[in-house]
C-alpha cells in the first residue's frame, strides 16, 4: 500500500500538551487533538491492500465496542445489523493489517470491560463506562494510548494517522506528518461530518434544500432508534 | 329540421355528459385500505406451512427454482412489495435480504414482461408478444403524460407525433400493431448528459420512460403533468408521495402501487439475430436537433430490448425498489476483458478490437445529436470510419447473482427470456430510516409522506448499481460519482413552491422534492 507521506508546515496541534500532561484520555481530548491533527499535511489514498484473514467475531465485535465507546457513536450505526457499508470491517481489517502488537492490548481491554451498549432508543454508551475504559487503556502505555487516538481518528475522518505519529505530535507540537484516506467511501463516511450534521464536500445523502430548514437534532445522526418515526 | 338537429346536438350532449359522470374519480394516491389486486406473495424462502402469514418464512428452505416449481413461478404475478428476511443461508444478513430482493426483482421482471393478452402465459410467449408494460392500458410513456399547453393528458389516450401520423395510420389499416417512441434529449443521451450509446452497427440506443396507472393518476389528480400548476397555489406545500404498494400477510390482497420504468432498445438489424431479443416493430419520432432545420423525422424500425430499469414504491421501502436487468449479450465484464475471455459477439463491445484502437468506456466524438438524414445511424469521421462503443461492465455481478440469473433462465429456457440477466437490485437497508412515516397530522395510511432527513436515501445496497447500457459512462465504485440508483434520484426535484398560505406545520416541512422521479421536471 503506498502511505508516502507529504510534509507541510501546518500550523502546531492544540492541546497536545493537555495530553502530555494528563493520564486519562478522553472523547474531549482525543478530538480536540484530531481537530489540529487533521489541519497537518496532505492526504494520500490508501491503494487495496489484502486484508489479513478474516477476523475472528470476538475481536471484531471488540473492535466495535471499543469504537463506540471511544467515538461516542451508537455501535448499531457503526456497524448496523444489515450493514451496506461495511466500514467497521474496513477499519478492522485496516488496522490488523498494520500488525501493531498494542491491537491485541486494546481489544483485551475492551474485552474486560465488558461495555454495555443501552438498548434503543439511543444505545450510546454510557460516558462512566467510557471513563473507566480510558483509564484502562492509558494505564497499558503509550502504544495503546495512542492507537486507541488512531481509531476514533480513523472513524471520524476515515483517515489513517499514524500511533507513533500522534505521540510524537503530542510531545511536540511542531512535529510533522501525513495520513492516509482510507478510500472515498470512508471518506464520505466520515462521522466528523454527522456529528457535525452536515456532510462532506461533494457529498451528500441530505434531501435536495434541506439548508432551507434548521438541522436535524444531533440524535438523528448518531443515535440507534430501532423503529421509524411515526410508526 | 333546424329543430330536429339541436335536439339532436342537445342529446348527444346529455350522453356524453352521462358517461363522463359514470367515469371513477382519479385514485386517490392515499386510499389504499382497500386494495384488492392479488399479489405475488411468493419469497426466496419457503413459507412455513400452517402459517397465516404468507410473508412467514423458514429462513433453511430456500424456494427452489427448477423445473418443478416453474410453473406456479412464472404464473405467481406481480409482487405488491418485498418480502425477505436476514435469516438464511448467507453468512451475513444483509446477503440473506438482497436474496430476497433479488428473488422478488425475477418475479417483478417475469410478470411485467408477461404477454399482455395472457399475463400467466409467460412460458409460452414468442419474442415479439406485446408484453404487459407495452400495454397502453397498463403503462403510459412519460412523454403521453407530460404534454404541452396544460393538456390534461388521457389515460386511453395515444399521443401520435405529426410526423408518425400517416405511417400510423397506414400501419393500423393495415392491422399491424407498431408501437410509437418519442425522442427527446434524454432518449439518446445518458443521465447528467454523459453521452450517446452506439452499437456494433453504428445505431444509436434508444431509451424511454413509462410509469404505471397508480403513478399516472397521482400525477394527474395533483396537476403534476403541468409545469404551471405544479408552480401554483393549489400544489404549495404539496409533499410529493406516490401510491406505495403493499400487500395483506393473510389474504395477500393489496396492490401494486406506483412503478416507473425505463428501458434501453438497440435497432435491430439483418446482422441481428432477433429472435435472441424481446423485439417490437416501432414508430419512433426522431429528436429535435438544435443544429438542423425542418422537423424530425419518423422512422420505422425493429426495435430489440437491451435494458430495463424497473422502479417500485412499496409501502416496506418508500425509498422506491430499483431493478435492474440486461440482455445477456451486451457487454462483458471486466475480468472478462482481463482475462481476454470474450463470446464471439457482443450488443455493446467488439472482441476483436484492441484496446488501443478501442478504449473501452469512451464517449462517442460530438456532436451527440442524431441527424435527421442519418435516422439513427451515429455520424461517420471525415474518412468515413464508424464509431463503436466499446463498452465493458466495469462492477462484476455477484456470484449470487450469476447463482439466480442461472436459476431463473432455466425455467424461461424455452422463452427468449432466456437471454435476459439480472444485474442487480438496489434497496434502503437502514430499516429504522426506512420505517420513517409521516408525522404530519391528518396523513392516511400508509403515511410515506415522511421527513426524509438527515438521510434521504437509507444506506442504499448495494451502494452503487449501473445498468451497461442506461448509465454506460457512470459504471464505478466513486461516491457522487459513480451511478446508485438513489444516490442520484434523491436529489430529483420538482417545480413545487412554498406558499405562504400554508400552516406553520406545512411551511416548516415543506420540501421541493418529487419522491425519487426525474419525471416531474419533464413538465412543460
Amino acid at each position: 500500500m503506498d502511505e508516502s507521506k507529504h510534509r507541510d508546515n501546518g500550523s502546531p496541534a492544540q492541546d497536545a500538551t493537555d495530553d502530555h500532561h494528563v493520564t486519562a484520555i478522553s472523547r474531549r481530548t482525543v478530538l480536540a487533538g484530531a481537530a489540529a491533527t487533521a489541519a497537518l499535511s496532505f492526504a494520500v489514498e490508501a491503494r487495496a491492500e489484502t486484508p489479513p484473514p478474516l477476523a475472528a467475531a470476538p475481536n471484531l465485535d471488540a473492535f466495535l465496542n471499543l469504537s463506540a465507546a471511544l467515538t461516542g457513536i451508537a455501535k448499531k450505526m457503526l456497524a448496523p445489523d444489515t450493514d451496506s457499508l461495511g466500514m467497521g470491517k474496513t477499519y478492522f481489517d485496516f488496522v490488523a493489517a498494520r500488525k501493531l502488537p498494542a491491537l491485541a492490548t486494546l481489544l483485551q481491554v475492551a474485552k474486560d470491560a465488558n461495555l454495555q451498549v443501552p438498548p434503543p432508543p439511543g444505545g450510546i454508551i454510557a460516558q462512566a463506562d467510557v471513563d473507566h475504559l480510558a483509564q484502562a487503556i492509558a494505564a497499558k502505555g503509550d502504544e495503546a494510548k495512542f492507537l486507541a487516538r488512531s481509531i476514533v481518528l480513523l472513524w471520524y475522518l476515515g483517515a489513517w494517522y499514524e500511533p507513533a505519529d500522534l505521540k510524537a505530535v503530542a510531545q511536540d507540537p511542531k512535529h510533522l506528518f501525513g495520513y492516509t484516506v482510507v478510500s472515498p467511501k470512508a471518506y464520505t463516511q466520515g462521522w466528523l461530518w454527522r456529528v457535525a450534521q452536515a456532510h462532506p464536500m461533494g457529498y451528500s445523502d441530505m434531501q435536495f434544500g434541506y439548508w432551507t430548514r434548521a438541522p436535524e437534532p444531533i440524535g438523528d445522526f448518531i443515535e440507534f432508534r430501532s423503529k421509524g418515526k411515526g410508526a | 329540421m333546424r329543430k330536429r338537429r339541436w335536439l339532436g346536438l342537445l342529446y348527444g350532449n346529455l350522453l356524453m355528459a352521462a358517461a363522463l359522470m359514470a367515469w371513477p374519480d382519479p385514485v386517490s394516491a392515499q386510499s389504499q385500505a382497500a386494495g384488492n389486486f392479488k399479489c405475488n406473495m411468493l419469497h426466496a424462502e419457503q413459507t412455513v406451512a400452517g402459517s397465516t402469514d404468507l410473508t412467514s418464512s423458514d429462513p433453511n428452505k430456500p424456494t427452489p427454482v427448477n423445473a418443478s416449481t416453474k410453473d406456479m413461478i412464472l404464473k405467481s404475478g406481480l409482487p405488491c412489495d418485498g418480502i425477505n428476511t436476514d435469516k438464511g443461508p448467507a453468512a451475513l444478513p444483509i446477503a440473506n435480504r438482497q436474496r430476497g430482493f433479488d428473488f422478488y426483482s425475477w418475479l417483478t421482471f417475469i410478470a411485467l414482461n408477461s404477454p399482455a393478452d395472457n399475463p400467466t402465459g409467460i412460458a409460452t410467449s414468442r419474442p415479439d408478444t406485446k408484453a404487459v408494460w407495452e400495454d397502453g392500458k397498463m403503462f403510459k410513456p412519460l412523454l403521453d403524460v407530460m404534454l404541452p399547453n396544460n393538456e390534461v393528458p388521457a389515460w386511453e389516450k395515444t399521443e401520435i407525433p405529426p410526423a408518425c401520423q400517416d405511417l400510423y395510420a397506414e400501419r393500423k389499416r393495415q392491422h399491424q400493431d407498431r408501437m410509437v417512441v418519442k425522442m427527446i434529449e434524454e432518449s439518446f443521451n445518458e443521465p447528467f448528459k454523459t453521452g450517446a450509446l452506439i452499437d456494433q452497427h453504428n445505431n444509436y440506443a434508444i431509451f424511454d420512460i413509462l410509469m404505471n396507472r397508480q403513478m399516472f393518476d397521482y400525477i394527474v389528480e395533483h396537476g403534476l403533468h403541468s409545469r404551471a400548476l405544479q408552480e401554483s397555489d393549489r400544489n404549495a406545500n404539496l409533499r410529493v408521495d406516490f401510491p406505495a404498494g403493499h400487500h395483506d400477510k393473510t389474504t395477500g390482497l393489496g396492490d401494486p402501487g406506483a412503478i416507473m420504468l425505463k428501458v434501453s432498445w438497440k435497432i435491430l438489424t439483418k446482422q441481428d439475430d432477433k429472435d435472441k431479443f424481446h423485439h417490437v416493430e416501432a414508430l419512433v419520432a426522431m429528436p429535435e436537433n438544435p443544429d438542423e432545420k425542418g422537423t424530425p423525422p419518423c422512422i420505422e424500425r425493429t426495435l430489440g430490448l437491451v435494458g430495463m430499469h424497473i422502479v417500485h414504491k412499496t409501502a416496506t421501502r418508500p425509498q422506491w425498489i430499483w431493478t435492474s436487468f440486461e440482455q445477456a449479450d451486451n457487454v462483458p465484464e471486466l475480468k472478462d476483458v482481463q482475462a481476454r475471455k470474450f463470446k464471439k459477439y457482443y450488443n455493446f463491445f467488439n472482441p476483436a478490437c484492441e484496446a488501443q484502437k478501442c478504449p473501452i468506456n469512451a464517449t462517442p466524438p460530438r456532436p451527440w445529436d442524431p441527424e435527421y438524414a442519418a435516422h439513427l445511424q451515429f455520424h461517420k469521421a471525415a474518412d468515413g470510419k464508424e464509431f463503436h462503443s466499446q463498452i465493458v461492465r466495469m462492477v462484476n455481478l455477484t456470484d449470487e447473482t450469476n447463482t439466480m440469473n442461472r436459476q431463473f433462465q432455466s425455467i424461461l429456457s424455452d422463452t427468449v427470456w432466456k437471454n435476459y440477466i439480472m444485474i442487480g437490485t438496489q434497496w434502503p437497508s437502514s430499516f429504522p430510516c426506512t420505517g420513517d412515516h409521516s408525522t404530519i397530522s391528518g396523513v392516511p395510511d400508509p403515511k410515506t409522506d415522511f421527513d426524509k432527513q438527515p438521510d434521504m436515501n437509507c444506506a442504499p445496497a448495494p451502494t452503487f448499481l449501473a445498468n451497461s447500457t442506461l448509465e454506460t459512462f457512470s459504471q464505478g465504485k466513486i461516491p457522487q460519482a459513480s451511478s446508485s440508483c438513489m444516490a442520484c434520484h434523491g436529489n430529483a426535484t420538482s417545480y413545487l413552491r412554498r406558499s405562504a398560505n400554508g400552516t406553520a406545520e406545512q411551511q416548516e416541512k415543506f420540501m421541493n422534492q418529487s419522491d425519487f422521479t426525474f419525471m416531474l421536471e419533464k413538465a412543460r
